[in-house]
């Protein structure tokens, strides 16, 4: 049985026992599907996998769907389906050590994933408007529609992933796909090694171009705080609604400081940016420091509390104690 | 008709205008204000940030306050300052979206001192669309990738060379002063032949009809489930026009400017009580969707839409326009 069919499989079994089922259907674009939030097993037979399954789903483990209760009614306590690739699933890890869900709360239906694509390569080399039908896993990488591909597709944040085959999941027996060693952090110490001047320029330049629609705040399935700090504009305002230079750079400095050694570099925030800022710079450089001071890989040891939700007499900076 | 080689653009600054142009910031196709022209890009389908922007900037002064001792002491209205200006390689779907926004803002007998301000100083050159873009729909819509709608000049790209038309005195004037050469020949004769290819027709004739019972959720629900509420499909969108009204206080200095809002953003429609009406994903997903294809067809007897796609090919999570619109007139 294909891991397709075992998803679609394990899905239909989760469906009736969870609140809902989320997976990846086709949508109306070439180079990337959706979420599908399935409630009946004909939902599930929508169900595709590939390297154009790239968002990041564990979001809708974070979004609330549950309607405001009637007096008197209890909540619905079913746990959530996920279909997770590797990178997912390390939000899980993350989400469950940060409380946010008990472990047996969410079902991962675990993906071997050979890496998925990078839509804006993909726009670069094919053209915003082609007649591309869908891009597939090959023996060696990604085909399109069946040909190789004409340059690399393959997505920066799978590079670096340590978990083709997720580390952890409730599903039992899927084929598992090779693992390439990852890239450490060479993305982030060329970027370390410029001038600082040329660097505060470089991000000048692309916090300038911020509309501070926060679709990566809301994409980010980290970012669930109910109220963002940037929302709040009373009694006293971190920031405003500006999208001046200052306020942007606010904006993602404190964003990247509240992900410190908590972003999985699942990508999703870089992806969903309209205006192409390179948010993984930033969240990248982050983890480093998190894993150089504090030995602390993100959505990797469950037992371990986050770095920012945990609190241990043996850090570095010992100020407090 | 007149023409001029793309070498010569020169000749748009040399009419004593300013020139807001189509520009490639780090890779975003956007209008801003240009004063060489190699800065002007011709290579895209459309900008990813919507002419609206010369019009209605995501953050405008309105306001100077005077402060003492904290107390504000004086506050006034702080006008743009405009000078001639030429807004050159708008497309005629950001073009046609200026009906609407010239109406809107001046609604109802009240006039926006700021829109009207910019819009009366500025010459619209609209460049005609020789690709399709993604996603787009503007014939469906009443425009084209040759609409005139709200043009001073209609520019045609013919191979290196561009020809202007002039529709408005206000645009015959703008090319008088470029001095530029009669059109003759094959150029002139492949502007007044263009035909360029156009997107596929979705019939839209009755949507706003049938959208007219369609407000409870239920018709909403399972549309928007995905949706993250960014704001993405309507800050980028070249009819949306909300804005939230802020001040920027530093020390003495004090101005009070207005900044882009969206219906999609959680603080959108929230009560001076804290009581928020418009709760919901699907309410916020609804109220773009009417509003554009419901509301403005029956306040102003046109859609709220231009067709460009913008909204369906940036959305992060695949929310397609039409296929919405679709689902939802089911
Ligand atoms: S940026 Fe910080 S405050 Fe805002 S949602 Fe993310 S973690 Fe919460
Ligand atoms: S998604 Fe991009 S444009 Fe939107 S707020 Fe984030 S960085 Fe800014
Ligand atoms: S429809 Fe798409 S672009 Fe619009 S708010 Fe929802 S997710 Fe963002
Ligand atoms: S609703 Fe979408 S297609 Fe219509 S004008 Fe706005 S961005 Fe363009």
């Amino acid at each position: 049985m294909s891991n397709v069919d075992k998803m679609r499989e394990e899905a239909k079994k989760l469906v009736s026992e969870c609140r809902f089922v989320v997976g990846y259907e086709r949508g109306t674009f070439n180079h990337l599907d959706r979420a599908l939030i399935a409630k009946t097993p004909e939902d599930v037979d929508k169900f595709v996998f590939g390297p154009t399954s790239i968002p990041n789903l564990t979001l809708y483990a974070v979004t609330d769907f549950r309607r405001p209760l009637k007096r008197g009614e209890s909540p619905d306590a079913r746990p959530i389906g996920i279909v997770c690739k590797g990178c997912d699933a390390k939000t899980i890890v993350e989400l469950v050590r940060e409380h946010i869900h008990a472990r047996d709360q969410v079902k991962i239906i675990g993906m071997p994933c050979k890496g998925t694509i990078d839509p804006k390569k993909f726009a670069m080399l094919y053209g915003e408007d082609n007649d591309v039908k869908q891009i597939t896993w090959g023996p060696d990488g990604f085909l399109v529609d069946g040909q190789a591909p004409k340059g690399d597709l393959l997505a920066g944040k799978c590079l670096h992933c340590k978990v083709r085959n997720p580390s952890v999941t409730d599903v039992d027996g899927m084929e598992q796909v090779d693992q390439p060693e990852a890239a450490g952090f060479e993305g982030i110490e060329s970027f370390e090694a410029m001038d600082p001047e040329d660097r505060w320029r470089f991000f000048e330049g692309q916090f300038s171009k911020c509309i501070r629609c926060y679709a990566c705040r809301n994409a980010c399935p980290l970012c669930y705080c109910h109220q963002c700090s940037i929302d709040i504009q009373k009694p006293f305002n971190w920031t405003q609604k500006f999208t001046e230079l200052p306020d942007n750079t606010f904006y993602h400095t404190m964003r990247a400081l509240h992900l410190a050694g908590r972003c999985v570099d699942c990508g999703e925030c870089e992806r969903v940016c309209p205006m192409d800022i390179p948010l993984r710079l930033l969240n990248g450089k982050m983890a480093k420091v998190a894993y150089e001071n504090f030995n602390i890989e993100s959505g990797e040891d469950p037992d371990r509390p986050s770095l920012l939700g945990g609190c241990d007499p043996n850090d570095k900076e010992c100020f407090i104690w | 008709m007149k023409v001029m080689d793309k070498t010569q653009l020169d000749k748009l600054f040399g009419a004593g205008y300013e020139v807001i142009a189509p520009v490639n910031t780090l890779g975003v196709v956007e209008y801003i204000k240009v004063t060489v022209p190699a800065q002007i890009e011709f290579d895209f389908y459309n900008s990813k940030k919507p002419a609206k922007s010369a019009f209605f900037p995501a953050t405008e002064k309105m306001f100077d306050i005077k402060m003492q001792d904290r107390k504000a002491v004086s506050m006034d209205e702080s006008l743009p300052e405009m000078k001639d200006t030429i807004l050159f390689g708008i497309r005629p779907c950001d073009a046609g979206s200026l009906t609407y926004m010239d109406q809107l803002f001046n609604w109802e007998g009240f006039e926006d001192p700021y829109w009207n301000a910019r819009r009366e100083a500025v010459t619209v050159f609209t460049l005609g669309c020789s690709k399709v873009c993604p996603n787009s729909f503007c014939t469906s819509v009443g425009g084209g990738p040759k609409s005139k709608t709200n043009a001073d000049v209609f520019v045609y790209e013919v191979g290196d060379k561009l020809v202007f038309e002039a529709i408005t005195d206000k645009g015959s004037a703008a090319l008088d002063k470029m001095g530029l050469e009669e059109a003759t020949g094959a150029e002139l004769e492949a502007a007044q032949n263009w035909e360029p290819a156009e997107p596929e027709v979705v019939d839209l004739d009755e949507t706003p009809t049938k959208l007219d019972d369609r407000w409870p959720d239920e018709h909403w629900v399972d549309v928007s489930l995905r949706c993250l509420n960014c704001g993405i499909c309507t800050f980028l969108c070249p009819t949306c026009h909300c804005f939230d009204i802020i001040d920027y206080k530093h020390r003495d200095k004090c101005a009070r400017c207005r900044v882009w809002d969206t219906c999609q953003f959680d603080d959108y429609t929230v009560h001076a009580s804290g009581h928020q009406p418009r709760e919901t994903k699907q309410s916020r997903v609804r109220n773009r969707i009417l509003h554009k294809f419901n509301y403005i067809p029956h306040n102003f007897d046109m859609f709220g839409c231009v067709g460009c796609g913008r909204c369906t090919s940036l959305c992060p999570v695949n929310i397609d326009l039409i296929e919405t619109i679709q689902e939802v007139e089911k």
